[in-house]
């Protein structure tokens, strides 16, 4: 199995095998290990290393411009909430003074309302009193007029058939007298 | 399980002999199923979904994993450097693991291999030390004072052997003793007991020495940076 390459001068015999010796030997098998595992961390790094590693970089760089545009984001989000918030505010405070204006309103308008009422109903009270008070002399004055007209028929009657010409007269002289007095003293 | 590197062929380029052996057919092997796992990603790469699922996931799991470990490791400024130590975790670890397969032995159980691996992570620390301290680096050999310098030189070049021998002794002793185990087991017993043991020696240790030897280049390297005191 075993064979030489002869690229220049001929090697009579394989050399017997050594676990170590430090001569001439040592050194070429150094340079040539070395070469070897030079040549293996090019194509290592070339085929194998370089691009897994580009692959983790970029989606390192990725991932943290995610992170750096979501963070962006948020901050965004977060100043729109404030804004909302502070609207909101705004807004509310807003309607508290409509509130407050309306109910201010309605309470000028609920007390004019009530007072006119109240002046309205006071005027109609006042008015209905005094034409009670007309309706009640006028009642009254009727109601003595009737008296009276009932009063004298009664009366003519009784004295047509109670007394005669003559008394007749002097009552009637009577009574006219005594009308002319209570006359003359009111 | 053999413990000796038997040779296979031989280049000759002029006056120099390359040794191909067990290590560098290994290495070979396990380049070609790391290439052709890796080609296979990147076909599989194109039709990755922006939502993770499956092999992508496990895939984008494997190196986010590992970006993370460089990060806590050496720091966000060593992460250009993830390309090196992603392949140098990657091929010491399915390395270690290569003592599961029958006929396969551990590249990392050469001292060419975890040298060579260690020699490079000595010219990243210098490299390192010199780019971001540049005088202050040099200067640091001979601190607190020149006399030093011998010590610390010798500090410096400690750290590629003790880096080197630590994966090579851990995973030759381990090759070792799987093949004590081998040839003193009875035939019958042959599938029970170096089972456990593979999971030790070769998984365990394996995963442990990887681990290992990837922490503490970093360390070294982005020490050298002096990127821990910034």
């Amino acid at each position: 199995m075993d064979f030489i390459v002869v690229l220049s001068g001929i090697a009579e015999e394989l050399p017997p095998g050594r676990v170590f010796g430090f001569d001439q030997q040592l050194i070429i098998q150094i340079v040539a290990n070395a070469i070897n595992v030079i040549i293996l961390a090019g194509f290592l790094a070339y085929l194998l290393y370089k691009p897994v590693r580009d692959i983790l970089r970029k989606r390192t760089h990725k991932i943290e411009g995610q992170l750096l545009q979501a963070e962006e984001e948020m901050q965004r989000a977060t100043e729109l909430r404030q804004q909302y918030e502070r609207k909101m505010e705004e807004v509310e405070r807003e309607r508290e003074d409509i509130l407050g204006e309306a109910r201010k309103f309605a309470a000028e308008s609920s007390r004019r309302i009530t007072t006119d009422a109240k002046q309205e109903a006071d005027a109609i009270r006042e008015r209905a009193a005094q034409s009670v008070k007309v309706e009640w002399e006028r009642a009254e004055n009727d109601m003595r007029t009737a008296i009276i007209d009932v009063s004298a028929a009664m009366a003519e009657k009784f004295v047509s058939l109670a007394i005669n010409k003559e008394t007749h007269d002097r009552l009637f002289n009577e009574t006219v007298s005594d009308l002319e007095g209570m006359t003359w003293r009111d | 399980m053999e413990i000796e590197i038997k040779n296979h062929a031989v280049i000759k380029l002029g006056s120099i002999e390359w040794w191909i052996t067990d290590t560098t057919i290994s290495i070979w092997i396990i380049m070609g199923i790391l290439i052709a796992f890796a080609v296979f990603v990147r076909i599989k790469s194109r039709s990755f979904t922006e939502v993770p699922k499956g092999f992508q996931n496990a895939i984008e799991a494997i190196v986010e994993l590992f970006d993370n470990y460089l990060r806590d490791t050496a720091g966000s400024k060593m992460m250009f450097l993830g390309y090196w130590f992603f392949t140098v975790f990657v091929f010491i670890l399915i390395s270690n693991l290569s003592g599961l397969i029958p006929g396969m032995r551990p590249p990392t159980a050469d001292y060419s291999v975890t040298v060579g691996l260690a020699l490079i992570t000595f010219m990243m620390i210098q490299v390192m030390g010199i780019r971001y301290r540049k005088g202050k680096y040099l200067k640091s050999f001979i601190e607190p004072m020149f006399l030093f310098l011998p010590i610390n030189l010798i500090g410096e070049l400690a750290r590629p052997i003790s880096l080197s021998f630590r994966l090579f002794g851990n995973m030759l002793a381990g090759l070792i003793m799987m093949s004590l185990v081998y040839a003193m087991v009875p035939v019958f017993i042959k599938f029970v007991v170096p089972a456990a043991l593979h999971v030790y020696f070769d998984v365990f240790a394996g995963l442990l020495q990887t681990y290992i030897f990837c922490t503490l280049s970093m360390t070294f390297v982005s020490g050298a940076a002096a990127l821990s005191e910034e």
